[in-house]
């Protein structure tokens, strides 16, 4: 019988032991306190972390839960999506969210359920030449001879850079009669003879231009624009992060599009103001200077300066004008745009501030800063497909906390019945065109295959013996082409659009925000069952599962993590072992001994046993605190984000950690586990000294 | 056997023979030994290095089993006995005096002779502390009770060590050439220590010796060559 006194004397015998072999004490020691506050750090900041992203993406995008169509090819994810062999993704859809909401919200714990679907637009930005001639055309119009002389000038600037580089091109490019053709138009356009008989029929001559030169102008980049399509207004209730900046709401129930703000802030502003902003913001916010020294910033310096010549092209001809009055009563010079802007570009540490002041106040004025603005229509086109839509450009939104991470910038906001438009789903603007049609033309059905029957007669073939009154839905077809466009625009802008209209047709996804996050597993059976029971055709994902690889991403860090802890324990492990088993063989005497005077197997076992955990418990247990503390000291200050990117796992600018009790535990059982693994080798050995060693023992 | 033996044959060694591997020879340490120790002897095991007494006190100790023979203590055949049965034989009816005394540096003189009570389980706080109390007056180191080993004089650790092989009161008690590391003047108040105690408390003693001092102070010497017990001689 083991009583109490008999582990109080084995915590002895362990203390005295640890004491007695101190420096092999302080080696196992210090390792364990070193694994110990690893993995406990690595634990908590790993934990937080996930806690931080839950937070960003569940309020921002993702919600609690998605549901999408149960027979989607492709898996469900909101960022980063990607379809089969690598094209765009096939997630199905929900064909009446209206039915699925009204199931999902009957569980107690679904706040909200959200409509969702996710895709691209493209936005196109116009030609150089087109624009330099619609300035010709207001110019001429207005017999405003000053603006006509500079729009002029600016096209002949346009037209000699192009010369030489088409001449450049010549016996380089496979279509060299198009080329050569090209060469001699822009000669003939850069002969004062031209613009001395541009008057004399100035339309012609501006369709000349439209007509012969414009195409020769690659237009400017299109916008690329993913969008979040949702009940814009339900989404602003129960998506947290959700901030309005500039402009206003979508009015409730109308069409309309939210651009993100660091969208338009980062990615469609200006690159030349976009330059001084990064700058700045590498200068003060994230303290990267000076310019002299940082490599990043000179190099930005660098293209911006090469790509003066292009930017310049993008200018307006009075704007171009005036840009470079200011640039040469700033630089005290006369020299061509170009020159000026290269100089005005060379900046450093002296002269950025004043520089980037210089262009705001002065030359920003008369730039585009941004290619749309809000209160603009815009123009979506459908990535890849001919359908398009136009929706008003309203305003700008943010998640504060995450305006620097690239992926809260992913989505800009559309409404849902412009996306079923754009999507090919029947909205009840479509519809109405459809019942426009079969009014006209008398007809019942418009509908797939039946709809050969009612145009051309039930059992007719088309070819053959078409009825009589089967032109009508051609006509009616044609009435509808003819309808004024921008009436149309006019009457869609100013339609409204009810919440039964929003809810009644078909979404992508549904997000669902739960009321208490912490039932989420239950929630999920609980709403797998009232999908089973209602038929629904929808499955669920989780926030993570939703956020895709972004969702994984804490996953990955952990696995790599706990594959280097793993690797620090291993090796922990083989030391303690060996540092063990030397103890065990300068006790042979003192255990031979204990096993002459009655004492068992067991007795060995546990003295060794007894001394490892008392060991690892004590470094353990100092480790456990030096990560508290260090944990506790990061709770306070915050780390923060290194890249904007990881704004998005740090759930804002600073991660905030702090040492949960699952930390804890698990820093204590892996002790546990090690220092007994360790000891179980040297342990099972000096049972099995025997006790005559103490008999054959010499002093 | 002793004429002064005065009980029952508390150990019995009967034909037992004892071989070690030595690279590839064997050796045969104990060839047929034949002896009898009676309770309350105070005997010892005499003969030159590699005579086998070591191999015979091992075998009477149970940290050895005989190569074939019988060894009987109180009854119980050793080599029918399992590891466990052993051990517990060990703690309940020897102690064990060792020449190097083996006391556990890391304990005080109170734990080390405290650590085979513990190993027994059977007795409260307060009787362990008034039978450790006593036998450690009666060795004469009450004064070091809380001392630990390193601070102690070889014949004390030696008294020590005769506290701890006697705390259990034990039907024998080994020792190992007690004497070896000890000066000739504290081997003899170690001898007399314990002689006094065989006197005194008719605990069965039995020695492994070539000291003369030790050999003339024994009451039967048991004298053994080549593995071999030779006809003993009468002691004091």
């Amino acid at each position: 019988m083991i009583n109490f006194s008999f582990l109080l004397l084995l915590v002895k015998l362990s203390w005295r032991s640890i004491w007695s072999h101190r420096i092999k004490s302080l080696v196992v020691g210090c390792i364990i306190f070193i694994g110990v506050y690893l993995l406990v750090v690595t634990d908590a900041m790993m934990s937080s972390i996930n806690v931080s992203m839950e937070k960003s993406l569940t309020w921002s995008v993702t919600g609690h839960l998605q549901a999408y169509d149960s027979k989607a090819r492709d898996k469900f994810t909101m960022l980063g999506m990607v379809g089969s062999l690598g094209a765009e993704p096939n997630v199905g859809r929900i064909e009446n969210f209206a039915k699925v909401k009204e199931v999902l919200q009957s569980h107690p714990n679904v706040k909200h359920v959200i409509p969702m679907g996710t895709d691209y637009a493209l936005v196109f930005r116009g030609n150089t030449i087109d624009k330099l001639v619609n300035t010709l055309r207001e110019a001429d119009k207005n017999h405003d001879e000053e603006n006509f002389e500079l729009a002029r000038k600016k096209l002949t600037d346009v037209f000699d850079k192009l010369l030489i580089q088409q001449e450049y091109r010549v016996g380089i490019v496979r279509d060299q009669e198009k080329l050569k053709s090209e060469i001699k138009i822009l000669k003939e356009v850069s002969e004062n003879h031209f613009w001395e008989n541009f008057s004399k029929d100035t339309e012609n001559n501006l369709m000349f231009l439209e007509t012969k030169l414009a195409p020769m102008v690659k237009d400017r980049d299109p916008m690329f624009l993913q969008f979040l399509a949702t009940d814009v207004d339900r989404y602003a209730e129960a998506f947290p992060y959700f901030k309005l900046v500039q402009g206003e709401m979508i009015p409730e129930g109308a069409r309309g599009l939210l651009v993100n703000q660091e969208q338009y802030d980062f990615v469609f502003k200006d690159r030349m103001a976009r330059t001084f902003d990064s700058i700045e913001n590498e200068l003060l916010v994230k303290e990267n200077g000076p310019i002299a020294t940082n490599y990043e910033i000179q190099g930005w310096i660098k293209n911006v300066q090469v790509e003066t010549q292009e930017w310049i092209l993008d200018l307006g001809a009075i704007e171009s004008n005036k840009i470079k009055q200011a640039l040469q009563s700033y630089l005290k010079k006369e020299d061509s745009l170009e020159n000026l802007f290269v100089e005005f570009l060379k900046l450093n540490d002296e002269n950025f501030f004043e520089r980037k002041d210089y262009f705001y106040q002065e030359i920003a004025p008369y730039i585009d800063l941004y290619p749309i603005h809000i209160g603009d229509m815009i123009t979506l086109n459908k990535f890849g497909h001919g359908t398009s839509i136009r929706v008003r450009f309203y305003g700008t939104y943010t998640y504060p906390g995450l305006e620097r991470s690239g992926f809260s910038g992913f989505y800009n906001l559309v409404d849902m019945t412009s996306f079923r438009e754009m999507y090919g789903f029947v909205t009840p603007d479509k519809q109405k065109e459809i019942d426009a049609m079969k009014e006209s033309a008398g007809i019942e059905n418009f509908e797939g295959g039946i709809s050969e029957d009612d145009l051309f007669g039930e059992g007719v073939s088309i070819v053959q013996d078409a009825p009589e009154d089967s032109y009508k839905a051609f006509e009616a077809i044609e009435d509808i082409q003819v309808v004024n466009i921008d009436e149309r625009m006019k009457a869609q802008e100013a339609q409204r659009y009810t919440q039964a209209q929003i809810e009644n047709g078909p979404s992508l996804s549904a997000a669902i925000i739960l009321k208490d996050r912490s039932q989420l597993e239950q929630t999920i059976k609980d709403l797998n069952k009232l999908i089973a029971e209602n038929e629904l055709e929808i499955q669920l994902v989780d926030w993570q599962q939703a956020a895709g690889f972004v969702g994984q991403m804490v996953t990955v860090m952990r696995v790599v993590l706990y594959t280097f802890i793993v690797f620090v324990f291993a090796v922990a492990t083989v030391i303690i072992n060996n540092a063990m088993f030397m103890a065990t063989m300068q006790r042979f005497t003192e255990i031979g001994t204990l096993r002459a005077i009655g004492a068992g197997r067991g007795v060995i076992m546990g003295m060794f046993l007894c001394e490892s955990v008392l060991l690892s418990l004590i470094s353990g247990f100092f480790g456990l605190l030096a990560a508290f503390v260090f944990i506790n000291h990061l709770g306070s200050v915050g780390i923060v984000a290194p890249k904007p990117e990881v704004q998005f796992v740090f759930g804002g600018q600073r991660l905030y950690p702090h040492i949960m009790l699952d930390n804890i535990y698990l820093g204590l059982f892996v002790v546990f586990v090690v220092s007994v693994g360790a000891t179980l080798y040297p342990a099972i050995y000096a049972t099995r000294i025997p006790p005559v060693v103490a008999m054959n023992a010499k002093e | 056997m002793s004429e002064q033996q005065s009980g029952e044959a508390i150990v019995q060694i009967i034909d037992v023979y004892k071989s070690y591997p030595l690279g590839k020879m064997m050796v045969d340490a104990l060839r047929g030994v034949n002896m009898e120790l009676y309770t309350g002897e105070f005997a010892a095991l005499v003969g030159p290095s590699g005579s086998g007494k070591s191999t015979l006190l091992n075998m009477i100790g149970c940290v050895d089993v005989p190569t074939s023979g019988t060894v009987l203590i109180d009854g119980n055949d050793i080599s029918k006995l399992k590891e466990k049965e052993l051990t517990r034989l060990r703690l309940e009816k020897l102690g064990f005096i060792f020449q190097s005394f083996n006391l556990i540096n890391v304990l005080s003189v109170y734990q080390n002779v405290e650590m085979p009570l513990l190993l027994q389980g059977k007795y409260t706080k307060a009787e362990r502390d008034k039978k450790i109390k006593t036998i450690v007056e009666r060795v004469g180191l009450s004064k070091f009770i809380g001392h630990r080993p390193n601070e102690l004089s070889g014949g004390q650790r030696q008294r020590v060590s005769i506290a701890r092989a006697l705390i259990t009161d034990p039907r024998i008690v080994l020792a190992d050439e007690p004497t070896a590391n000890l000066d000739s003047v504290t081997g003899k108040e170690i001898i007399d220590l314990m002689k006094e105690i065989n006197e005194q408390q008719k605990t069965t003693f039995i020695f492994s010796t070539h000291d003369d001092r030790v050999v003339s102070r024994v009451q039967r010497i048991i004298p053994i060559e080549d593995g071999v017990i030779k006809a003993e001689a009468a002691a004091h």
